[in-house]
């Protein structure tokens, strides 16, 4: 607990000193390299234990990988951007003998294109300004999500309809970044004099995602909706 | 003091000595041999593709005659003579003509300079390793004829000039004497069939089969050739289209569930020679679902497709929004 205090203590002089004390560069753009854990849930209009989802790819999650740019339109108390973001996902699982429904040699995988359109605040006041290393955040967006599924190595047709196309939705995304620049400040201003990055961050981030065509769609129909966390780096520049 | 005089100075005696040897040594090593070999700026290619420096034929090509193109980019190197042309079936080229080499028309260096490009006729069955030739003892250098089976020749199509560097065809101590290569054609004369396949596994899922073998680096492409079993015996084979051979694994499509077939490949390499089949295998394709068919036999109704009235709409919406505002 000692250990716990002193910690904080360190991090809290060193995050005093990390004030505006320099001349940086502008800053307009932040760009997020990002992966976490995705489950669609898809199996949530089936019996979890029996849906179409689980039996063919099990309970683990896909790997989500993002990439999103961010525009900042207003800095002033904490910063307002719009970002595009893309991704992609997959997985994959056996077939199944559809006369004996024994897993076949054949592989089958679901694969997802998720591109967002974001609106974020960012409380980066106290980082900035205070010292303190913590910027936490909120996004709103839209989300299209393209998705298909193969089988045997091309896509999939099921009573006569080929298994792809995209879904859309809208997502809630609440997240915590952690300024890196408190953990070597020379090493951040040569970032940025050299490079134009003003600040890192290490951040991790729960996304609310609704993607079932707004509930337009009736009840059966694919949901790619998820309640998901992400983890990755930051770099405002 | 009294100022030094040049020739005094033994550092610069030095100097002026071993500029002097090296400008020497120089003229000498150009005068006498060829020490350059420079490839870029003459190339000798196939009006058809001229990136391939291999072409590859069978004996249905012996009765032809290849136009080939010389094409002649200065750079470094200067062409500073007539470009002398032969088709030899050395290894290499060399830098002349020897022995049987076939001759062709040069091309002259007032051509060199003006067209900078130009024809070379190649007689398929007249070249070197297809014809035989009197030795100066007398005797006959036996060859191929072209359209013989079970031959593999490579022939060489060749060009060189006399050639200078850094756009002058001067050196010290006179005209240079060094030799500019062109980047030579290979005409490859293949009539040897590709071995038999190996077949190292198989899958077999929704009428199609999809086939692993060992890949064979002179076989081009791979054909798969199948017989179904019927109650009455077996049907006609079928022969499927040609694959890339290099992928090691052949799809064979279009075939009945519930069959068993027997399997059998073959490769063609680049002169269209066919090899022997493979060893049979057999195969049952059966009907299999994914995801997708699992989620649909579970009672899920999604169609695929985009939905665009209810899904893409409020994205364009937004996006026609945020333009809005910021052309204002």
């Amino acid at each position: 607990m000692m250990r716990l205090v002193f910690a904080a203590a360190a991090l809290a002089a060193t995050a005093a000193s990390a004030d505006m004390v320099y001349g940086e560069s502008p800053r307009n753009f932040m760009i997020e390299v990002k992966a976490g854990p995705y489950t669609p849930l898809i199996d949530r209009a089936f019996d979890p234990l029996k849906g179409p989802f689980f039996n063919t790819f099990g309970n683990s999650p896909l790997i989500l990988g993002e990439i999103e740019l961010d525009y900042q339109i207003w800095q002033k108390f904490g910063s307002v951007s719009v970002g595009l973001s893309g991704g992609y996902t997959e997985k994959f699982g056996r077939s199944r003998d559809a006369t004996t429904g024994d897993l076949a040699l054949s592989s089958t995988g679901l694969r997802l294109f998720p591109i967002k359109l974001l609106g974020i605040y960012r409380f980066d006041y106290f980082a900035l300004r205070k010292g303190v290393p913590l910027v936490p955040y909120a996004k709103l967006g839209l989300v299209a999500m393209p998705f298909s599924v193969v089988n045997g190595g091309t896509i999939e047709v099921s009573g006569g309809y080929p298994a792809a196309g995209a879904r859309f939705g809208a997502v809630g995304v609440l997240g915590l970044s952690f300024l890196l620049d408190v953990l070597d400040q020379r090493l951040s201003r040569d970032f940025d004099n050299s490079m134009g990055v003003n600040h890192s961050y290490l951040f991790a981030e729960f996304a609310y995602q609704e993607v079932n065509n707004f509930h337009a769609t009736v009840a059966g129909d694919l949901d790619l909706s998820s309640r998901h966390f992400m983890f990755g780096l930051g770099f405002e520049f | 003091m009294a100022p030094r005089l040049l020739t005094e100075t033994p550092d610069m005696v030095r100097f002026i000595t071993a500029l002097s040897a090296f400008m020497v040594a120089t003229a000498a090593f150009a005068q006498t041999t060829p020490v350059t070999t420079v490839t870029q700026p003459l190339i000798i290619r196939s009006p058809s593709d001229n990136l391939k420096d291999t072409f590859t034929f069978g004996p249905d090509t012996c009765a032809q005659t290849l136009t080939l193109n010389w094409t002649y980019t200065p750079s470094f190197g200067v062409v500073c003579s007539d470009i002398t042309f032969w088709a030899t079936d050395a290894s290499s080229c060399g830098d002349a003509p020897v022995g049987a080499d076939v001759p062709y028309t040069s091309a002259s260096y007032a051509t060199v300079l003006s067209a900078r490009t130009g024809p070379i006729y190649v007689k398929v069955a007249e070249l070197p390793g297809f014809v035989s030739t009197t030795l100066a003892d007398g005797g006959v250098t036996s060859a191929t004829t072209c359209g013989a089976a079970d031959t593999y020749k490579v022939h060489r199509i060749c060009g060189a000039a006399t050639a200078g560097s850094l756009g002058s065809c001067q050196v010290f101590g006179g005209a240079t004497t060094t030799k500019l290569h062109a980047s030579d054609l290979k005409l490859v004369y293949d009539t040897q069939p590709p071995s038999a396949p190996v077949i190292t596994g198989s899958t077999a899922t929704n009428a199609t089969a999809t086939i692993a073998f060992t890949v064979n680096a002179d076989a081009l492409h791979v054909q798969a050739i199948t017989t179904a079993s019927t109650d009455g015996g077996d049907a006609a084979s079928v022969t499927h289209p040609v694959e890339i051979a290099s992928t090691g694994s052949a799809k064979v499509t279009e075939l009945q569930n519930n069959t068993t077939y027997t399997v059998q490949l073959r490769f063609i390499d680049a002169a269209g020679n066919v090899g022997p089949l493979s060893d049979p295998i057999t195969v049952t394709p059966i009907l299999t679902y994914g995801f997708w068919g699992a989620y649909r036999a579970a009672g899920g109704t999604d169609q695929g497709g985009c939905s665009i009235s209810w899904g893409l709409m409020p994205m364009l919406a937004a996006l026609w929004f945020m333009m809005r505002r910021a052309s204002r």
